[in-house]
């Protein structure tokens, strides 16, 4: 009798588990560009399908191309008509909070920020001085010449964290290596980016990298130059430039979606950042499988410093980075 | 002559509107979304509720009174290009004064509102200046004036004006919010209505503003001269009319209004100074001021109508209508592009006289057979 009692009582929390996860989640995602953007849209698109790959039933909705100057409105039109309304992009902060004070039952989410908004609004921030650290290191122990290359797209967000990881990370492996960085003002200058990385190789530098998708006019002139290596940020770059790219992180948002998910349905409505970090799945580091560009020694030395950073999330004191 | 062109404007209408209807239907159908569904999101969803109708109205505002502004410059001969920088100045300007001071309610407002014409009226002789002086084209100088304007606003919202809460690295740059004190308020709040009239207070001035540009250009001898030098300016100096001294007063009045664009959409809406928080008004501000017919009156209806389109597009993803973003710029485009064209055509008396001509031989020759 009792292992009869044992049995339906397993049964019955396996069910009520099972109903908890397929329970359907409206989510509506505000985005600043469309969501094949090949970068920072794409990647939360990513995310959101990654979660529903792994059995969250979320009815989804993107507004894409949303302006700074149109987004008061349409939060206003999106609010109280799903359940989580993600705010992807930090130029919407100050739409954000204003439209969340006024829909105080709405939950809203908005990255990258991780300063606490509101009641009803969850922030979500990779910590991206995380990837920006192994890239640090595999840049320190691959220059040859002791001089690399960062080009930037403006010290803010994200990128501002993946900078000064880097340098943290470059410095711990080589001290002495000499760190050159340009910023183009925007994060999608392409053509900015293909000038700055053009000048670094001009100047001597064998390793370059980039955060943000403007990076790709960097790569471009990195391939069109000799024995120059870039590490890249997104996993895209290895697939598409294989002869010069020799490691890649990337991110993984459905760890947030996931969060946001959970958190909502045990009855949290906001005044929460959560996280991005290799911890919780949110970042993914893919290495290059040509050892010319990635030999042995540097690959085991990045994984090694990968798992120290995996097992001990929010140790990189990034904020006491300045950058000259 | 009357009845024809009667005709000839109905024909013109249902022609164009039947353009559109198939040009816009061909991409639909190609792109697997129901061409009905589209239209009535497009044309008729902004009217549906109190709460669109008022997100179509906070778009109008700027929009208007950009119009406005563009018309009093276009009517004295100066194409002003430069409405975007003006805003971009005028926005500034006010910002600046409104976090610099903290004058009681209403004159804090006020005051923002007049600083912010008066850093667009600036920004907007300048070019008029270069213009009137050195003959230097305005199309050129308005353009770089532009540049100019954003990129020093840039610097501004990261160094000088940069809210310390996200000065850490975290966030985009943007000012610290202002007083409520300086807020434009909506309209609920000041009528104690029902909230979902959620427009701002700004639409009234921007009406206000049409109407007193209209009674200055059309009803006033300094109006008159202004109109009169951009219609022929050899006549007007003949006419003993200073062509070049009204010519700096236009781009001066035309900057003003536009800085108070500005000035009222930070205080309407956005509430601090953000990056692009301007949405490209002071370009499309232009066609609208054109499909106004230069009248500062006419820009009123245009406005309406172009904020009523902008407003159905952007909401064509909210109401799960399947076609992307970058197809929803594209129909809006063709949309205003063929009304304005057959604006255009009706407007155009060669035109009108070549159909009419043409109708009468097609009559006679079967009056003849």
């Amino acid at each position: 009798m009792k292992k009869l009692a044992a049995l339906l009582a397993c049964v019955l929390m396996l069910v009520i588990a099972s109903a908890a996860v397929a329970e359907s989640v409206s989510i509506a995602v505000v985005y600043s560009d469309t969501v094949d953007d090949k970068g920072w849209c794409q990647t939360m698109d990513t995310g959101i399908k990654n979660a529903i790959d792994k059995g969250y039933d979320i009815e989804y909705t993107p507004v894409e191309s949303v302006a700074v100057s149109d987004a008061p409105n349409t939060l206003d039109q999106l609010a109280e008509s799903y359940d989580i309304i993600i705010v992807h992009g930090a130029q919407f902060t100050a739409a954000c909070t204003e439209v969340a004070e006024e829909y105080p039952d709405q939950v809203f989410a908005i990255g990258t920020s991780d300063q606490i908004l509101g009641d009803n609004i969850f922030t979500y921030m990779p910590q991206s001085e995380e990837p920006g650290y192994i890239n640090g290191v595999i840049a320190g122990l691959t220059t040859k010449v002791g001089k690399v290359g960062v080009v930037g797209p403006t010290d803010g967000g994200d990128s501002a964290r993946f900078i000064r990881g880097f340098k943290l990370g470059l410095a711990s492996v080589n001290p002495d290596c000499e760190m050159k960085l340009a910023w183009t003002g925007s994060f999608s200058d392409t053509v900015g980016a293909g000038d700055i990385g053009k000048t670094f190789v001009e100047d001597g530098c064998d390793v370059l990298v980039g955060p943000s998708q403007q990076a790709v006019g960097a790569i471009r002139v990195v391939a069109s130059a000799e024995g120059v290596i870039w590490v890249g940020q997104t996993t895209s770059q290895l697939v598409d430039f294989p002869s010069v790219v020799s490691a890649a992180a990337d991110y993984d948002y459905s760890a947030v979606i996931i969060s946001l998910i959970e958190r909502t349905g045990a009855g949290e409505t906001g005044g929460v950042c959560i996280p991005l970090n290799y911890n919780n799945g949110g970042f993914i580091y893919t290495f290059s499988e040509n050892t010319e560009l990635l030999p042995e020694d540097v690959k085991a030395a990045a994984q090694a410093a990968l798992d120290a950073v995996t097992a001990a999330p929010d140790t990189i004191d990034f904020s006491s980075v300045t950058l000259e | 002559m009357k009845q024809f062109k009667l005709v000839y404007t109905a024909g013109v209408i249902v022609l164009s509107v039947l353009l559109t209807l198939v040009i816009a239907s061909l991409i639909l159908t190609v792109l697997g979304a129901n061409v009905l569904d589209t239209f009535w999101v497009i044309f008729c969803y902004p009217f549906t509720s109190l709460k669109n109708l008022s997100g179509v109205i906070n778009i109008m505002t700027p929009l208007t009174i950009v119009g406005v502004g563009i018309c009093v410059a276009y009517r004295s001969g100066i194409v002003n290009i430069g409405g975007e920088g003006q805003m971009i100045i005028g926005l500034l300007c006010a910002i600046v004064f409104a976090l610099g001071t903290s004058l009681p309610a209403p004159f804090g407002l006020i005051g923002t509102l007049l600083v912010g014409m008066a850093g667009g009226a600036l920004w907007g002789a300048l070019p008029g200046l270069l213009k009137a002086r050195f003959g230097v084209s305005e199309l050129l100088s308005t353009v770089m004036f532009n540049y100019i304007a954003t990129q020093l606003y840039s610097y501004c919202l990261r160094v000088p004006l940069l809210d310390p809460a996200v000065a850490g690295g975290s966030g985009d740059p943007q000012t610290v919010k202002l007083d409520t004190s300086v807020w434009l308020p909506r309209l609920s709040e000041v009528f104690q209505v029902d909230k979902s009239f959620r427009f701002h207070t700004g639409i009234f001035i921007a009406l206000l503003l049409a109407v007193i540009v209209f009674l200055f250009m059309w009803k006033t001898p300094t109006g008159f001269k202004m109109r009169a030098a951009g219609a022929s300016d050899r006549a007007a100096r003949y006419g003993g009319i200073s062509v070049s001294r009204y010519l700096v007063l236009a781009m001066l009045i035309s900057g003003a209004c536009c800085g108070l664009a500005g000035t009222v959409e930070i205080l309407g809406v956005h509430h601090r100074g953000l990056g692009n928080c301007t949405g490209g008004y002071g370009f499309s501000g232009i066609v609208v001021a054109l499909f106004g017919g230069l009248h500062p009156l006419g820009v009123i209806p245009a406005a309406f109508f172009f904020s009523v389109i902008s407003f159905g597009c952007s909401a064509l993803q909210i109401n799960k209508i399947p076609v992307p973003s970058n197809m929803i710029d594209v129909l809006q485009g063709l949309v205003i592009l063929v009304i304005v064209a057959a604006k255009l055509i009706i407007a155009n008396p060669y035109l009108m006289d070549r159909a009419q001509r043409r109708m009468d031989a097609l009559l006679h020759r079967k009056e003849a057979a």
